[in-house]
């Protein structure tokens, strides 16, 4: 009886804590991270957006011409360019405009959060309605807008109602250094807190339905890899072996996870079966193989130094020969795919950049930054913008850039470093 | 790690001092010496062997007491006193018994603390004399093992001191080499050197030889230039004389001309003066003849004047009759004039109205054909302002994928009216990874509708066909 009673109490608390924390999550909190644009889109589509006033900051019309600036396809036009133009839903011809902007966006808040949008081709005057319904989050359907928008004129699924996860280091030099692990919108507003840690958080990687992160953690003085549900914070353990558990990757059908593990040796790469805890060992060498990737369902990309440097090489994910894949260059690591491209980091005379290519194409790689030490990047799920890490006044910012290489964004936390960012899959919720 | 160690001479020191004090607590740890006696044994207690009078301290647990008989006669008074005596003896035996095994337990007490404290004291001593001993050999193996590295630092002096001289045999040895070298190559130049000094001592005789001829030569140059000289101022003087000669033939020559001249002079005066009495005596005739002249020529005028007068007459008659004529000439010419004049201006105003409808229609025909040229010309202009936007809606449209720098690419494309391509795109020619042929493909269709062509022109499907070419960055 007092056993029954005691389960009740505290299944009681774990709901009163996932609710809260669903409620935290969910509600808007004021931003923690500056913004600031650095480089803005040159030769882009040209596309005009009158003011959408909403209560949130910059409104509805700002949020979506930063997303679009931010995917390096678009040159926003000026608002004075077109004075008193005809509000939603007025009488108005775009083709006059045809020599100011290509598209011109137009929309209205109805008062509860929800949005309603035209998009107005100019060179025939061609209208496109949609209605996005509102979210407790009030940012999401601007952001949603911009999906839709960018879907119509590009004909690529648009990846700005994503979210990205990231690891902050709190006092990193003193003895009160605390590691965070935080999850936001994908232009750094809405920052929620997921967990926190004196011992270290590297990796998080997203589960394919966006509700889970893996991540490795030192919570018990040695490394484990861990799932944990970012809405109800259950959490468990999925490997602690002996010597380092790294570098968790979750397979594009949530099944497996496919890590890096050292317990017979040397780190080889293995993958977990997330129900059953099955695990499959993936390469065997004397090499470091870590850093894994999915490369669709049926193959891994990862890094090892089986050839004297670290390079990247695919391998099928039932296991064999593994093939190289970089040749240019002594260094490539730590690669991500998304959508037939791939993003990695490459050394340069001493330095370390971030650079992309197709994933089935030839040797050839564009260089997407110049810092001096860019690490741990990862691909919005459309493969059009790249997160990466940067040192930037002596402290690790975040940075995205899109993947032509003409736009540039950093994302400074006020709190402290941020590290091993994870840019979500497209979200269901 | 031998290597690494071998690198870092302190280390290696460290690591041998340390290899040895763990060796030395090891041994230590053994007990090699006999086992010890009693106390050295460092048994806390200590075992106290009893003293000799104290074996004869009866003892009160040990002692038996005699039979008490049963006494056979009832309790005497006396018997009684001495019973109480024997036992007052009894008990003040059994208090110095107890005083006395007290005082024994107290000395043995005694004892076993002072054994204790000894004991402990030697077990300090030990443990100090271990400790000293452990000091002692560490100090040893310190000891030693700065001997091992002197030696060693020793050995590495003597092999690098073995190094450099060996390295300074090399040097030397190269040295003499070089010397032995330099050496030769001196005497090798000496030796071309002499042969050069000989090469210039006979080039400089050569040249003093040749100096020599030249000078010989120059010196009979000279003295037949002054051969020459003699001779010229001979045929100089020669000259002189003759000219000295003529000098002298045409002064002669001019006086004898002078003279005659004279004599000319002379006649020619003479003559001068006949010729002016002739003169004089000619114009005297002459003025006579004039004078009969006149006369004549007065009676000559007066016929000829009488002649001209009736010449002048006539003339005026003929110029009257000529000036009739004339004047009918004229009158007659002036009609032909103006006859002439009057189909000229009709001639030539029939011309200007014949160039005026040529000069007309070729106005005409200029107006329709700049018309034309301007027409063609917004024409061309619109269809190239059309072409610019569709290039420039296109370019916005295309994402060239990643690594695909240097590819080129063209296309055909016809657009219909309403701005959709017809027919497809075409891609003529593609050089560049799959990816890229693909993008380029995809961009015009991303890019639909295409930016139309102006209404008032109607464009044919052949006007809005190109053929554009694309090139990554």
């Amino acid at each position: 009886m007092i056993f029954t009673t005691n389960i009740i109490a505290i299944r009681k608390s774990i709901r009163n804590i996932s609710l809260l924390f669903f409620v935290l999550f969910s509600s808007s909190l004021s931003a923690e991270l500056q913004l600031s644009i650095s480089k803005s889109a040159n030769d882009g589509i040209p596309i005009y957006i009158a003011n959408i006033a909403a209560t949130i900051p910059g409104g509805h019309s700002g949020i979506i011409e930063a997303d679009l600036k931010r995917s390096g396809r678009f040159t926003i036009v000026d608002r004075a360019k077109i004075p008193n133009i005809a509000p939603f839903g007025g009488t108005l011809n775009a083709v006059a405009y045809q020599d100011i902007a290509d598209y011109i966006v137009r929309g209205k808040d109805d008062g509860n959060g929800g949005l309603s949008i035209e998009l107005i081709s100019t060179s025939d005057n061609a209208k496109t309605n949609y209605q996005i319904t509102a979210n407790t989050n009030p940012r999401r359907p601007a952001h949603k807008a911009a999906d839709q928008i960018f879907e119509k004129i590009t004909h690529e699924k648009g990846a700005f109602d994503t979210r990205l996860a990231y690891v902050t280091v709190i006092n990193n030099a003193s003895s009160k250094r605390m590691f965070k692990l935080f999850v936001s919108d994908a232009d750094g507003y809405n920052e929620q807190e997921i967990m926190s840690s004196r011992e270290p958080i590297t990796s998080p990687t997203w589960s394919p339905k966006g509700n889970e992160l893996a991540y490795t953690s030192f919570e018990l003085n040695r490394s484990g890899i861990y799932i944990q549900n970012i809405f109800t914070g259950a959490k468990r353990l999925i490997s602690g072996r002996k010597g380092s558990n790294n570098a968790p990757a979750w397979s594009p059908d949530g099944s497996k996870l496919a890590v890096s593990l050292s317990f017979t040796g040397n780190p080889e790469i293995y993958t977990i079966n997330v129900s059953s805890g099955a695990l499959k060992q993936i390469t065997k060498s004397r090499a470091i193989d870590t850093e894994p990737t999915w490369n669709g369902t049926n193959s891994i990309i990862f890094t090892s130094n089986r050839g004297g440097k670290p390079q990247l090489y695919r391998v099928s994910a039932s296991g064999g020969v593994a093939q190289r894949l970089t040749f240019s260059g002594k260094y490539n690591s730590a690669a991500d795919v998304a959508n037939n491209k791939m993003t990695f980091i490459t050394g340069n005379s001493g330095a370390f950049h971030v650079a992309i290519k197709s994933v089935n194409g030839g040797s050839g790689k564009d260089m997407l930054s110049n810092g001096r030490m860019d690490e741990t990047p990862t691909l919005a799920p459309n493969g059009t913008m790249v997160a990466y890490t940067t040192l930037r006044g002596g402290q690790n910012t975040l940075a995205v850039v899109s993947d032509n290489g003409k736009a540039k964004q950093f994302l400074k936390s006020a709190l402290g470093d941020i590290r091993y960012p994870a840019w979500s899959p497209y979200l269901h919720r | 790690m031998i290597k690494l160690l071998s690198k870092h001479p302190g280390a290696l020191i460290g690591a041998v001092i340390f290899h040895l004090l763990i060796i030395a607590l090891f041994i230590l740890s053994f007990d090699w010496s006999e086992k010890p006696k009693g106390i050295e044994a460092g048994i806390p207690v200590a075992i106290v062997l009893p003293e000799a009078n104290t074996l004869e301290v009866p003892s009160s647990t040990v002692k038996a007491e005699p039979k008490k008989e049963p006494s056979e006669k009832p309790d005497d008074p006396g018997e009684k006193a001495e019973q109480l005596k024997k036992e007052q003896q009894k008990l003040a035996a059994l208090a110095t018994i107890a005083a006395t095994e007290k005082a024994l337990k107290e000395k043995r007490k005694a004892e076993k603390k002072l054994a204790q404290k000894k004991a402990e004291k030697l077990k300090l001593e030990k443990q100090q004399k271990l400790k000293a001993q452990k000091l002692a050999k560490a100090k040893e193996a310190k000891q030693k093992a700065k001997q091992e590295a002197e030696k060693k630092a020793e050995k590495e002096r003597l092999i690098q001191k073995q190094r450099e001289e060996e390295k300074a045999q090399e040097e030397a040895d190269k040295k003499a080499e070089l010397d032995k070298v330099e050496a030769e190559n001196a005497a090798k130049a000496e030796e071309e050197a002499k042969a050069e000094k000989k090469r210039l001592e006979k080039k400089a005789a050569k040249k003093r030889a040749e100096e020599k001829a030249q000078e010989e030569a120059e010196a009979k140059l000279e003295e037949e230039k002054a051969e020459k000289r003699r001779k010229e101022r001979a045929e100089a003087r020669k000259e002189e004389r003759r000219k000295e000669k003529l000098e002298e033939e045409k002064k002669a020559k001019k006086e004898a001309k002078r003279k005659a001249k004279k004599e000319a002079a002379k006649k020619l005066a003479k003559e001068k003066a006949e010729k002016e009495a002739e003169e004089r005596k000619a114009k005297e005739r002459a003025e006579k003849r004039a004078a009969k002249e006149k006369v004549e020529r007065a009676e000559r005028a007066a016929k000829a004047k009488a002649e001209e007068e009736a010449k002048e007459k006539a003339e005026k008659a003929a110029a009257i009759k000529a000036a009739k004529a004339k004047k009918e000439m004229a009158k007659k010419l002036a009609d032909k004039k103006i006859r002439d004049e009057s189909r000229r201006k009709w001639e030539e105003a029939q011309a200007k109205k014949k160039a005026d409808a040529a000069a007309e229609a070729k106005k005409k025909a200029a107006a329709s054909a700049a018309n034309k040229a301007s027409s063609d010309k917004a024409r061309n202009g619109a269809l190239n302002s059309w072409g610019s936007k569709v290039e420039r809606h296109v370019r916005r449209h295309w994402e060239q994928p990643a690594s695909s720098s240097g590819s080129v690419a063209k296309v055909r494309i016809t657009v219909s009216n309403s701005g959709y391509i017809v027919g497809g795109v075409k891609v003529l020619s593609c050089k560049g990874p799959p990816a890229f042929c693909a993008s380029v493909k995809e961009a015009f269709t991303n890019a639909e509708p295409l930016p139309r062509t102006e209404g008032k022109y109607r464009f044919k499907n052949s006007d809005r066909t190109f053929t554009m070419t694309m090139k990554s960055n």
